[in-house]
């Protein structure tokens, strides 16, 4: 995840250079160290859990006196080692920018569900092999089809079955065709789930499951290519708790 | 009109204490080995002002550093210069490898028949 812009619309972020607790990776999710835990100020989020969220990492520090690099950031406390410092994107205000896995590690493609039965008012995608948690109040977006580029709110989520959209589908949607789906709606979701490294979202789970974050806008390209830009609800200077 | 600098000739155990905490680039050190260095140790993302973009251009190039068009950094100091600036571009390291010279050769193959291949190797091939 990176930022693409604030919420005014700018492009111009506060970058600063932090102590760390934890080894950490570019691009990582990081929030601010609780009290007596670690030597440093920041250390890395949880997949289901970004309270006081800092911001991404965006390298290593210039400040850090052997370098460090991007990649990995180690933090170690033996004396003689490389402090690790890092640089991160502090404003509260930031949209960041995540992309959609298929799964709890990073560069999963989406599952692409293929439908197995016709709608001819647009409003009913019928398939088998549609993912398994529930996405009642996500998105779909169709891939191919009459309605190729288009997306639509899902409103009924029933688990290798179907699911139902309130606002159709303007044109019929026929056998074979491809839908793309997640559990992100912009303004309406409350959480996201990242991947294993916290580098990207896992757009698997269920709907409202993960850490505190709200979508601003879905990005849809394709199965390996479609981002979710979301905002951090719990900032480490903006605190929701 | 010449340039007179003024050099402080006492120093207080304050000052002294701040230059061990925060120390100088040595003298031996020139400032372009210095950014050279940097660069060389692959921060990921570095904060450089416009002055230093077009003074360490060369470098900046041929390690593999691009300005992204649109991020800005506000409110931060230059990474090389230290001098703090309002809206510092943002350089980030480019996440494919430096072409080597067999790519350089393919390039020069593909669009440049009959130039020199000197004038088309701007990065570091090692």
């Amino acid at each position: 995840m990176y930022p693409v812009k604030r919420l005014d619309g700018s492009t111009n972020f506060h970058l600063m250079d932090f102590k760390i607790s934890a080894t950490v990776i570019q691009d990582q999710a990081v929030i601010g160290s609780t009290a007596d835990a670690g030597g440093g100020h920041i250390t890395y989020a949880a997949t289901n859990s970004r309270v006081d969220m800092v911001g991404s990492v965006a390298g290593a520090s210039s400040s850090n006196p052997d370098g460090g690099g991007a990649g990995t950031l180690t933090y170690s406390a033996t004396q003689g080692d490389t402090e690790g410092l890092v640089r991160v994107y502090v404003n509260p205000d930031a949209v960041y920018r995540a992309l959609m896995n298929g799964g709890t590690t990073n560069g999963t493609a989406l599952q692409v569900v293929t439908t197995t039965g016709a709608s001819a008012n647009g409003t009913t995608i019928t398939a088998t092999d549609t993912p398994e948690n529930d996405l009642d109040d996500g998105v779909c977006f169709c891939l191919t089809g009459a309605n190729a580029g288009l997306s639509r709110r899902v409103t009924t989520f029933t688990a290798n079955t179907s699911w139902v959209v309130t606002v159709p589908f303007p044109r019929a949607i026929a056998i074979g065709d491809t839908f793309l789906i997640c559990p992100f709606s912009p303004l309406v979701t409350i959480a996201i789930t990242l991947t294993s490294d916290l580098v990207a979202a896992d757009a698997t789970v269920a709907f409202g499951s993960g850490g505190t974050a709200r979508p601003l806008m879905l990005v849809w390209n394709g199965a390996t290519d479609s981002y979710v830009d979301f905002v951090a609800r719990d900032h480490v200077f903006n605190e929701l708790s | 009109m010449s340039l007179t600098l003024i050099v402080p000739g006492n120093w207080s155990k304050v000052d002294q204490l701040l230059s061990r905490r925060f120390p100088r680039r040595k003298a031996t050190i020139p400032p372009a080995s210095w950014v050279e260095e940097l660069m060389e140790k692959r921060f990921g993302c570095l904060m450089i002002c416009n002055p230093c973009s077009v003074k360490y251009r060369d470098g900046i190039q041929r390690w593999g550093y691009a300005r992204h068009p649109d991020m800005k950094a506000s409110g931060n100091a230059c990474d090389f210069c230290k001098k703090a600036v309002p809206i510092m571009a943002l350089y980030f390291k480019e996440e494919h490898p430096y072409p080597d010279q067999q790519q350089y050769a393919r390039e020069k193959e593909k669009w440049l028949r009959g130039y020199s291949a000197h004038q088309f190797q701007t990065r570091r091939t090692n």
